[in-house]
């Protein structure tokens, strides 16, 4: 599903040049559920941004469905993140002054697709969050827990293959996370989707398939 | 796409309202200047009704007299004039060319209808010296000597206000309306004739009656008792040089000694008029241009500082598929969507003048278009100050967009 081949990535900034990632070596196979461990800083963040094609790598390649990404124009990456991948985020990422309803029809309107299906298919998401009581909320009136399902329903909306989830559960307490683990689980087992999730709660790792570990942006296991 | 842009620009109005104002405001204050420029091009390219080219004019003072003097002395200065080869023909003009603050309205009546006309007096000859084409009818002449109205001719519009199609000619109109009592001045129609924009280029067309100044008939010689300065206008030949004017200057000044004499050129008279014109459509064009440059630089600043703040917005959307170019067709489209709520309430306030007729002589084609122009010119301002935050947003990196919280 994914692989990544030989990946370097280097932040170059005035000063300092720091070494986020070096020869990253990856294979992610379909329906797995992949957790990202490592000390804060050690680039798994990079990691799941390059994999998601929003960030590029120094060197080496990244494959999707065995197709290498290296010669993607704007437009094929778009579409790439747009039908493929889904994202989450710790910090959820919502767009505050549109409804539940809305951040999640939000990578529908990247397609050519009618505003009543755009709007059933964001309900259905929603429903399969648990959330079908808050479409016409505003993030602001939403727990942490619940954000981060609008989140997830945003991120499943347009049938991904993949679900790339950066510390999805870093902001909440042990049980709401919980509650976000379950759905991803039931995810995975429904639609045999793609999981590479970045954790640093070890219980929570060890509910997935395999645990890579970073650190100093190079792989330890 | 769209209509999920307008329904954020509308969730987000509260901090969207000072761009909003400042668009309005500016287009309002940009389609008041363009209402006022368009109406004096606008005037700039009708007919005239005249010709300017080769009048020169006597502008003659002659303090307090009698009469009978003054006459006297008109005649001797009308017969130096007719003397001179290098003059065709000459007129009086007891009201002036080119002076739009100088201009005299008077009211006329004709079946109970009143109307308010600029009165324009000059003399038989006029029409020879500036070319003027009567439409119908004549002008005063010899013939009118004996007659016991006194002669005018109209311009279309005056025409048009008192006898509303009918045919002007030989019509009489008085000076005070029926219930007047007393002498009633009687004033009869001999002509018509077409545009008659005696205070110059950029002025707009007006009602004008103009009637006889002659020394020959008892009703049109009182200017020799109510006026101190005349003009009489003489078209030269075409080629005459100014050595003439000092020529013509020493034989009129020998003729009226001690009156006070000037000889001017019309086109001169014109350049002046048009500069007096232009002087409050200028102040209006500096600080609108002034005012356009600052909602310029503060609309590219609310653009810029919206970009900046919405980072995490623009990385989100190039993560959820949104392309560079979508993203910058985005932020150009926000922006001009933003413009466009500022300028409807514009239009609002700016369609009212012509609706309620605040200021009647300009027409309703003249505010449309300067409505259509403002509109343009905002539009072009908002793209132009949109173009860089757009680009900036375009080219963000996502993955750093998404960073900074
Ligand atoms: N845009 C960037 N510019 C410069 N350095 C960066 C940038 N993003 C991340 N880094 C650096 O790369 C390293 C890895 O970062 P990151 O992938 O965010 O780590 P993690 O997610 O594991 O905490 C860190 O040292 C971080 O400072
Ligand atoms: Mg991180």
């Amino acid at each position: 599903m994914i692989k990544l081949n030989g990946i370097e990535k280097v932040y170059q900034t005035e000063k300092i040049e720091t070494l986020a990632l070096y020869d990253i070596n990856l294979e992610v196979e379909r329906g797995e559920f992949l957790s990202v461990m490592g000390p804060s800083g050690c680039g798994k963040s990079t990691l799941l941004n390059i994999m998601g094609l929003l960030d590029e790598p120094t060197k080496g390649k990244v494959f999707i469905d065995g197709e290498s990404t290296v010669s993607f124009k704007d437009r094929k990456r778009a579409n790439v993140r747009n039908r493929k991948i889904g994202f989450i985020f710790q910090s959820y990422h919502l767009i505050n002054d549109l409804s539940v309803v809305d951040n999640v029809e939000l990578p529908l309107i990247y397609r050519t697709m009618s505003s009543a299906k755009r709007r059933k298919r964001a309900l259905e998401a929603l429903e399969k969050v648990g959330l079908s009581a808050r479409t016409k909320h505003f993030p602001s009136q939403l727990s942490g827990g619940q954000r981060q399902r609008v989140a997830i329903a945003r991120a499943i909306v347009g049938g991904p293959e993949i679900l790339l989830a950066d510390e999805p559960t870093g902001n909440l307490d042990s049980v709401m996370g919980g509650e976000i683990l379950d759905i991803l689980n039931k995810l995975v087992k429904e639609s045999n989707t793609t999981i590479v999730m970045v954790t640093h709660d070890d219980s929570i790792a060890h509910q997935s398939d395999r645990i890579i570990r970073l650190f100093d942006g190079s792989q330890v296991n | 796409m769209i209509k999920q842009m307008f329904k954020l620009i509308w969730n987000r109005r509260r901090r969207n309202s000072l761009m909003i104002i400042g668009i309005f405001i500016s287009f309002f204050s940009l389609f008041l200047v363009m209402t006022t420029i368009n109406y004096n091009f606008g005037n700039y390219l009708k007919p005239l009704g005249f010709d300017y080219d080769d009048v020169w004019y006597l502008s003659i003072d002659w303090k307090t007299q009698d009469p009978e003097a003054v006459a006297a002395t008109l005649r001797q200065l009308e017969n130096t004039l007719d003397s001179q080869p290098e003059i065709i023909s000459h007129a009086y003009s007891i009201s002036y060319l080119f002076m739009p603050s100088a201009t005299s309205m008077d009211d006329y009546h004709y079946a109970g209808k009143t109307v308010n006309c600029h009165l324009f007096q000059t003399g038989d000859d006029f029409p020879d010296v500036l070319n003027l084409d009567i439409v119908k009818g004549r002008w005063f002449g010899l013939q009118d000597n004996a007659a016991n109205h006194i002669p005018v001719v109209l311009n279309k519009y005056a025409a048009e206000a008192l006898f509303a199609g009918a045919d002007p000619i030989g019509k009489i109109i008085y000076g005070k309306d029926q219930d007047f009592q007393g002498e009633n001045e009687e004033f009869k129609v001999v002509g018509l004739i077409d545009e008659f924009r005696n205070g110059g280029e950029f002025t707009g067309s007006k009602k004008v009656l103009l009637r006889r100044a002659s020394l020959e008939n008892d009703l049109t010689r009182d200017f020799l008792k109510e006026s101190f300065f005349i003009r009489i206008l003489f078209r030269v030949r075409p080629g005459t040089t100014m050595d003439f004017e000092e020529r013509l200057m020493k034989q009129v000044t020998h003729v009226a000694r001690d009156w006070m004499i000037n000889i001017d050129q019309l086109d001169s008279a014109r350049i002046s008029a048009n500069k007096q014109s232009m002087i409050i459509p200028t102040i209006m064009a500096i600080i609108c241009g002034f005012l356009i440059i600052n909602v310029a630089l503060g609309l590219f600043g609310m653009i810029w500082y919206n970009t900046n703040r919405r980072k995490a917005e623009i990385g989100l959307r190039r993560a959820m598929g949104s392309t560079e170019r979508q993203i910058y067709f985005q932020i150009v489209g926000e922006s001009l969507v933003l413009a466009t709520f500022g300028m409807i309430t514009g239009i609002f306030f700016a369609v009212q003048l012509p609706l309620l007729g605040l200021i009647p002589f300009i027409s309703t084609m003249t505010y449309a278009v300067s409505i259509l122009l403002s509109i343009l010119v905002i539009y072009l301002i908002t793209i132009v100050c949109a173009l860089y935050p757009s680009n900036l947003a375009a080219s963000l990196q996502p993955a750093i967009a998404l960073h900074d919280e």
